[in-house]
């Protein structure tokens, strides 16, 4: 003897077919003695046959701006297994040289100043490669082969010498001999063949679909993976040093040194700013960062509700000085709370204060390693690596 | 599917125009999905790319013993289910549900109380009401919906997308008609009398 319970699913099942003929003459006879079953099956019905209605036509220009950022990106997909390239990203930038990376720079950077224009494929990066090391500054993540806008740790001295993922040239401040730097600024509105908008979107494109070229669940828009914990363990420990030339690294070193406020520039560009498109840039004594989002009402329907604030604000340097450490926070209050705001740390980020190396971040999802320890020894690897 | 073998084979040796022709016969789908899960054309738009451009950059990996549009559904679902973590992690402590958490999306559902018919509730289209509904529900319970009512996908297709039993496929339908319909009855497009069920 069933209950109504048991007939919810009955119920649901015969709306897609699929019933027995059994099922389908226990059901009727319910329904003939339930009107409440009735009721319900009758709601069911109106929802299945509303819900395909909703059913819109997509954008006539999606298949395009993925096909332009095909053409744009790479002549081919990727050549080696994507499982490789998602446990050992730092290998494969390593396999590729760091020779190969200095000369690419050193070749590109002059012309690329000069023309105000990149070639993406100049590099002679293996396939998908090229962009990530000759155009993106702001996913500073690519040298690891993961997704912005929460880019990896990426330790291996070969990182350093892209100071490409380290300077967004400031106005008036920029860094002329440092022509990685310049690359990305410059080459987004010149692309060979491109246009700005999807210039400056393939960036992001490209680190995303670099995590999550792959069949199985992607890494994630934030690229928050266990490829943290894989890309990680086992790594030497991160270097700030540059290995390019003197006469590259030079002029570098005396320009690069960050303030507080510009690598809260470079971390609200990098980490916040699609999310948060119209944050507040705060530059205070006891404040500096960016107010994401100001004190709202979460619920506006519901005026006696709650209210948050989102933000990333300066906490200190690293014990070593090499880094500046955000924090992302959310503040929180309630009527019942008379309105005292809380304040939780949601996550820790780490600038390079030399301006040369990827943002790091506290892991956080321990749902996204393999276990308890890998997250355990990504979130040390997080707090020496800020701390060197 | 010998027309779309064949488009697959050719866009894994590079060929990309065989690859447009599969994003043209597969936009709609992804892009229902995307719509649906995200709630906006924006995110959808952008999502759909990504799944699109992630298939591109992993065809060499498509083996064929699923469907192509099983692997893209997959590729979809999972970039919008990572999205919505991540926009609900860093916009909202309050959020209403969490995947797998049903009791949750209870709670957080709309008392009657507050929306009865009886009050000065604007009664919404039901279409409309839908489509405000279906962002109530938690991302798993979304997930189904839509794929089996907008995307039209058999549970079998949804349990090859998702690695769920057909079983499983078909009881979490029914949560989600279920759900979808609760917070109907909140905002003021059904009738409760079969709230005693639930």
């Amino acid at each position: 003897m069933r209950d109504c319970m048991d007939y919810i699913e009955l119920i649901s099942a015969r709306l897609d077919g699929g019933l027995t003929a059994g099922q389908e003459a226990e059901l009727n006879e319910h329904l003939a003695a339930c009107p409440v079953c009735r009721a319900l099956a009758e709601d069911m019905a109106a929802l299945h046959e509303e819900m395909p209605k909703l059913a819109v036509e997509p954008p006539a220009d999606l298949v395009e701006n993925v096909m332009a950022r095909i053409r744009a990106e790479a002549p081919q997909p990727i050549p080696f297994p994507a499982e490789q390239a998602k446990r050992t990203p730092n290998r494969k930038w390593r396999a590729w040289g760091a020779t190969a990376a200095v000369l690419a720079v050193v070749l590109l950077g002059a012309a690329a100043l000069r023309m105000g224009g990149l070639d993406r494929s100049a590099g002679g990066a293996p396939a998908g490669e090229a962009p990530m090391m000759a155009v993106n500054d702001n996913e500073a993540a690519l040298p690891s082969g993961k997704a912005a806008p929460m880019p990896q740790p990426s330790p291996s001295s070969v990182l350093q010498e892209p100071s490409v993922f380290g300077i967004l040239p400031k106005d008036g401040e920029a860094v002329p001999s440092l022509n990685p730097a310049e690359m990305p600024e410059s080459a987004a509105p010149s692309d060979a063949g491109g246009d700005a908008p999807q210039a400056t979107e393939q960036p992001r494109v490209d680190t995303r679909a670099e995590a999550t070229g792959r069949e199985e669940p992607p890494a994630g828009l934030d690229g928050e993976s266990g490829d943290l914990a894989g890309g990680k363990s086992g790594e030497a420990p991160m270097s700030v040093t540059t290995n390019l030339p003197p006469e590259e690294s030079a002029p570098a070193d005396a320009a690069a040194v960050l303030t507080v406020m510009e690598a809260a520039d470079r971390l609200y560009e990098e980490q916040f700013k699609q999310t948060w498109p119209e944050a507040e840039r705060v530059d205070r004594e006891d404040f500096q960062g960016y107010v994401l989002e100001p004190f709202h009402l979460i619920r506006e329907e519901d005026p006696e509700s709650e209210w948050t604030s989102f933000g990333v604000r300066f906490k200190g340097k690293g014990e070593g000085g090499n880094y500046y450490i955000f924090v992302l926070y959310q503040e929180y209050a309630d009527e019942q709370s008379a309105l005292e705001r809380r304040t939780w740390e949601l996550e820790h980020l780490g600038v390079p204060v030399s301006g040369n190396g990827d943002v790091l971040t506290e892991p956080q999802n321990i749902d996204l390693f393999d276990s308890q320890d890998a997250y355990d020894a990504a979130c040390s690897s997080f707090w020496d690596e800020v701390n060197q | 599917m010998d027309d779309e073998k064949s488009l697959i084979a050719r866009a894994q040796k590079g060929d990309q125009e065989a690859f447009a022709a599969l994003m043209e016969a597969n936009q709609g789908r992804i892009y229902n999905l995307t719509l649906r899960m995200t709630g906006n054309p924006e995110d959808a738009a952008e999502l759909s790319q990504e799944a699109f451009f992630n298939a591109w950059r992993g065809i060499s990996k498509f083996q064929g013993d699923s469907s192509f549009a099983t692997w893209l559904y997959r590729l979809a679902s999972n970039a919008c289910i990572d999205f919505l973590r991540k926009e609900k992690r860093r916009k909202n402590i309050s959020m209403t549900v969490s995947l797998d958490d049903e009791e949750k999306e209870r709670q957080a559902e709309l008392p009657d109380t507050r929306c009865s018919p009886e009050q000065e509730v604007e009664r919404k289209e039901l279409r409309a009401a839908i489509e405000e509904g279906l962002q109530a529900l938690s991302e798993e319970h979304r997930q189904v919906l839509v794929m089996r009512e907008i995307s039209g996908l058999s549970y079998a297709e949804i349990g090859a997308v998702l690695h769920l039993e057909e079983g499983t496929v078909k009881s979490r339908i029914a949560r989600a008609r279920l759900a979808l319909r609760k917070f109907l009855v909140s905002s003021g497009n059904f009738s409760d009398s079969a709230s005693s069920i639930t």
